[in-house]
Parts: structure tokens; sequence; C-alpha cells
């Protein structure tokens, strides 16, 4: 029986589901927290979507099986709030005729929990202007050092485009940066 | 600010420029555990309620039914009577009773 099983087996049983879950919550916290956070930029924010996680999770314990690992399956439902929770941001603004991502990067910079130098800041300003999903990719890959097989098994999409993806990304930003100096 | 500040090889480039609120993590998995406990309680009252107003609902059926079929019967025998009585009647009678209704 593996590490894992064990662990579904307490979370699948009432007496151990509750103290079990909360060790997942122990462990999965902070990962997940740093994920959310790189692509919602204010902690509060990032705080609502962790919980959401965390609550989704719980609610849907029973329905999973192991047939994903653990991390790979709270990283999913951790990615889908956070793309619900931008697109609602994306309508919000479009309603006010205002750019999510200036408002995004105004919100950052205000933000008392944000305490990036100058070069940060144009790092962010530069992820900005990428396409989300490639931002997210950018951010597993630059940020997190993840293997392009984690992301592929969270995101759903072939190494080979993931590849693609973040050569194209950090070609970007380079380009991006190198203009900031000028 | 130089070239190499602004290159993504540069390592402080890499370092997360967010913080987090004092213990935050410390304290997170007791907010969720509350957070789900509350929840648990809503929905034990969600039930609660449902099976209150499933006992009301059988309560008012159980008091309702033995109320209509005794109204029921006791209309029948009165029925019951009155047509004994018509059969007793002459037809004379009968008729003279009908007219001055």
């Amino acid at each position: 029986m593996t590490e894992q099983d064990t662990l579904l087996q307490a979370l699948h049983h009432p007496d151990t589901a509750a103290k079990a879950f909360e060790d997942v919550v122990r462990t999965h916290q902070q990962a997940l927290y740093w994920h959310i956070r790189k692509m919602v930029y204010i902690h509060d924010d990032t705080d609502d979507i962790l919980q959401n996680t965390f609550i989704k999770a719980w609610k849907g314990i029973k329905a999973f099986k192991g047939e994903a690992n653990i991390s790979t399956w709270l990283y999913r439902i951790a990615t889908n709030e956070t793309i619900n929770f931008l697109n609602q941001k994306k309508q919000r603004a479009q309603i006010f005729g205002n750019d999510y991502t200036t408002e995004l990067f105004t919100q950052l910079i205000a933000d008392p929990y944000f305490d990036g130098d100058e070069a940060q800041k144009k790092l962010q300003k530069a992820i900005l202007t990428l396409p989300e999903k490639q931002r997210l990719i950018f951010n597993m890959k630059y940020f997190s050092d993840m293997t392009y097989e984690e992301i592929s098994d969270i995101l759903s999409t072939s190494t080979g485009a993931l590849k693609a993806s973040y050569h194209h990304a950090t070609k970007k930003i380079e380009e991006i940066l190198k203009n900031s100096m000028l | 600010m130089t070239k190499e500040q602004l290159s993504l090889d540069n390592k402080a480039l890499k370092k997360r420029p967010f913080k987090t609120p004092e213990d935050y993590f410390d304290n997170f998995p007791q907010k969720i555990t509350q957070q789900l406990n509350e929840q648990t309680k809503i929905k034990h009252k969600k039930h609660i309620h449902y099976f209150i107003y499933v006992a009301a609902a059988v309560m008012m059926l159980l008091l309702a039914v033995p109320l209509f079929l005794k109204q029921h019967a006791n209309q029948s025998t009165t029925e019951d009577y009155e047509l004994y009585l018509y059969s007793q009647l002459d037809q004379n009678t009968y008729y003279y009773l009908l007219s001055n209704l």
C-alpha cells in the first residue's frame, strides 16, 4: 500500500477524515498559496482562493479515488479557482472600460505585502503582458522550478506544447526587459 | 539598472517578491477546519429544519384525516336519517311538505 493509499483511506473514513484533511492542508498550503499568489498578486485575494480550493477539495474528497497524485489534484482545483477569479476580475474591469492587467499591476504596487525592487516590478509588468495560460506556465517553470511533466499533469497540456509556450514567454519577457532599459 | 539585473538568469530576479502576514501559514489550517465545522453545522441545521417541516406535515395529515373522516361520517348519518324519515311518510304528506319548503 502506497503512502497516498494510506492517506486516502484516512480521508475516506469518517473518524479520521477531519484530522487527515488538516494534515493535507498543512502539507500543501504553501505551494498552492504561492501558485495562486503569482497569478492574482494580492494577498487577500490569494487567501480567498486558497480557502475555496481546500473547501472544494474537502467536498470532492469522497469522489477522489487517487487517479492522480493528491498534490496534482489540488493544483488543478487551485488553478481552476484562480482562472475563474481572474475571469470575473476581467469582466468587472471591462464593464468600467479598464484593462484588468493594468488594474492588477496597480494593485500589486500598492499591496503592503509586495516587497519587490525595481527590477522585480519590471519583470512582473512584463509577465502581465503574456496571455493567462502562458503566464501560468511561465510562473510554474521560472519561479517554482516545476518539471514539464508536473506542469503537464496539472494543466493537461503536452510537454511539447509547454516547452514551446515557455520558450515564447521567455523571449517576449526578455525583449520587454531589454526595451525597458532604453 | 544594468543588463545583468534585468536578465532572467539573475537569481535575485527569481526570488519571490511577496510577503504574507505574520503566522499566516501557522493559522491557516485552523481557519479551514473552523470553516468546515461551520459548514457542517449549517448542513445539520438544514437537515433539522427539513425534519421539522416533514414532521409538521405528517402531524397535519394525522389530524386532518380523522377530522375529515368524522365529518364525512356525520354528514352520511344525517343524510341517511333524512332519507329514513322521508321513507316513513305517505305520498300526500311528502308532497305537502315539499310544496311548503
